[in-house]
């Protein structure tokens, strides 16, 4: 596991997509054998499918309440293979974050399993990385130790743990900002910490749940590209939540729609759009087709739970 | 002061080169800019300077207005004695406080400091206390109902009635005065840290749930740290609270101390030593109370650095 985040740092200066970004200094060694085009590494992850591959299986959660029992999630069925960029979209309130819960552990389903190589994860911790809507960082720690905190709390001494934040600094744009407190940053960059925060406790499953909603337009789209561009560059299996259906379609191989609650898969749609995907291409034909069959799915979804 | 802006934003024209290219800022032109960055810096600080002034001059404003509140009742005082021509004994004017004050100033200092160390000696421990039953009642929920009703008793204790009680008991040493300051200043402080803890934002709790976090570590990362500001806030009130029960446990009965000093000075009609040892007091109490902030800027560097923004997180 470990060699990954060796990898990545090298991985990622060779990469050209990232060498055109400025961000990126120019006098970084290029030409290791792994320097492949970000096309083939995606390639050959999807080859690689025997590893990290998640299941689901009839996944049901029954919450009671004063006013007798809620189904919230009804038999959600899927499989998530590594590598994978699944949205999830759904009326507000129809159990996307119950969901999520489900998935990192911190609720036990009623019914269903949760399988990663066919190995029963259900309701334990620590196989799935989550980032909260809201940042969360915490006020008092600098970012850097802001993003180690996962790290810390499974127990990486300092100097290891920091080290591996440390290489995905420059990457995150925050290099710099490694002693400043979250007080002082901005909204993406705050953001952007706090994906740090998640991807950098190397789990199988990086959770999102709407991590750019509560940012400006503006903000939101340069971080749903810079998100594109680091996925593509490491090998993270993420779900996101989000409500922005043209969000979904940007950046997500599949939308799952759920249904109003209980949640249900109404629909497992697949986003044929060659990577990387550019801003411009929300207006495509493709792009509008689907963005027009999903707002209809989820119209459809919304009006059945009146 | 150089703001720092996001590298991300500032290197990268906004989303899209078309949307550069239309508004005709070249990647050149934003690069160019990033580059002039350093040369705004010293503006930006003489525009911050402007704004907030000197430390001095912000030292002024904020304290001006209540020294000079402060300097005119003194004045009116100086001259209301002057002219009624009122008894010393009675009421001393400001200026022969000042003057018997410093004709004393051996006897006021060692009073005074036997009354600082009484001070630090009992809100030590009654520090030492509120943090051990917080800490305490932290992990065991159910003892937060059973001790908290014992708290707000211990508050309603009339001091006056139980500080003779302490001499009586324990005599005129040490421990019945840290007894007093405990009875007095433990509420606060201990409510303080107790509500603090659980003011821990509950998000960042299930954040750290979700990482594996043991009860003990989310305590170590979230509830401690997050109980600074209101410990701080109690921990202002209880230094204060604590000159003046030392002061009283002094006042029923002590060797030395500045209660003891009042006492025997108010005994010999020697009102204006009375007053200027509640000068020496209120100094006392000042100088201990600022040196919480500065406690809490080295204890919570963050506190000032990202002060505002951060309040704002949630």
């Amino acid at each position: 596991m470990a060699d990954r985040w060796l990898q990545a740092d090298p991985l990622v200066r060779a990469d050209p997509l990232v060498r055109a970004d400025p961000l990126v200094r120019a006098g970084d060694p290029v030409g290791s054998e792994l320097a492949f085009p970000s096309a083939l590494a995606r390639g050959s992850r999807d080859a690689a499918t025997a590893r990290g591959e998640l299941t689901l299986t009839s996944v049901s959660k029954v919450f009671g309440t004063p006013s007798g029992l809620l189904p919230v999630l009804d038999g959600i069925t899927t499989t998530i293979r590594r590598g994978e960029f699944i949205a999830v979209i759904g009326p507000s309130g129809c159990g996307k974050s119950t969901l999520f819960n489900v998935l990192t552990g911190l609720e036990v389903p009623d019914a269903g399993r949760v399988e990663l190589d066919g190995k029963d994860i259900t309701g334990s911790l620590g196989h799935c990385a989550y980032m909260p809507q809201r940042d969360l960082l915490m006020p008092w720690r600098s970012i850097l130790d802001n993003t180690v905190l996962g790290l810390d709390v499974q127990g990486i001494p300092r100097a290891e743990s920091r080290r591996r934040a440390q290489a995905l600094f420059d990457q995150f744009g925050l290099q710099g900002f490694e002693t400043a407190y979250p007080g002082e940053l901005s909204g993406g960059m705050r953001q952007r910490a706090a994906l740090l925060r998640t991807v950098v406790q190397d789990r199988e499953i990086v959770a999102l749940d709407e991590p750019f909603g509560a940012l400006d337009s503006l903000t939101r789209t340069e971080l749903q590209d810079w998100l594109q561009r680091v996925w593509q560059q490491h090998d993270w299996t993420v779900l996101m939540i989000t409500h922005d259906i043209r969000e979904a379609i940007y950046l997500a191989d599949r939308v799952l729609v759920l249904s109003a609650r209980p949640a249900s898969i109404v629909r497992d749609l697949r986003v044929p759009l060659r990577r990387p995907r550019e801003v411009r291409g929300v207006t495509a034909t493709e792009f509008v087709a689907l963005e027009a069959e999903l707002v209809e799915l989820l119209h459809c979804s919304a009006s059945a739970a009146d | 002061m150089i703001i720092k802006s996001d590298p991300l934003q500032a290197t990268r024209p906004p989303a899209g080169a078309g949307v550069a290219a239309a508004s005709g800022k070249s990647p050149d032109v934003v690069s160019q800019r990033a580059a002039l960055r350093p040369v705004s810096g010293p503006a930006v600080t003489v525009g911050g300077r402007s704004r907030d002034g000197s430390p001095v001059r912000r030292a002024v404003r904020a304290v001006g207005p209540a020294a000079l509140i402060v300097l005119l009742l003194l004045v009116g005082w100086q001259v209301a004695v002057m002219v009624t021509d009122v008894r010393p004994q009675i009421l001393p004017s400001p200026l022969r406080v000042l003057e018997q004050g410093w004709l004393n100033r051996d006897d006021l200092a060692r009073h005074g400091l036997s009354t600082l160390g009484v001070t630090l000696i009992g809100f030590s421990v009654s520090l030492a206390v509120s943090w051990a039953v917080a800490v305490t009642v932290d992990f065991v929920p159910w003892l937060r109902r059973a001790l908290v009703p014992l708290l707000v008793g211990s508050q309603t204790l009339p001091i006056i009635a139980i500080a003779p009680l302490m001499i009586i008991w324990f005599g005129f040493g040490l421990l019945p005065k840290v007894l007093v300051i405990i009875l007095t200043t433990f509420f606060p402080v201990a409510i303080g840290l107790i509500e603090g803890f659980a003011s821990a934002d509950r998000d960042t709790g299930r954040l750290l749930a979700s990482m594996g976090a043991s009860r003990w570590q989310q305590f170590r990362y979230l509830r401690l740290p997050g109980a600074m500001p209101r410990f701080f806030t109690a921990l202002r009130i209880g230094i204060t609270y604590a000159v003046v029960a030392a002061i009283f446990a002094e006042y029923v009965g002590a060797t030395s101390g500045l209660g003891i000093y009042m006492s025997m000075q108010k005994n010999s009609f020697r009102t204006d030593l009375v007053l200027a040892a509640v000068v020496v007091t209120a100094m006392l109490s000042i100088t201990l109370f600022a040196l919480t902030y500065l406690v809490e800027r080295l204890v919570c560097p963050w506190y000032r650095r990202g002060r505002g923004k951060a309040d704002g997180r949630g």
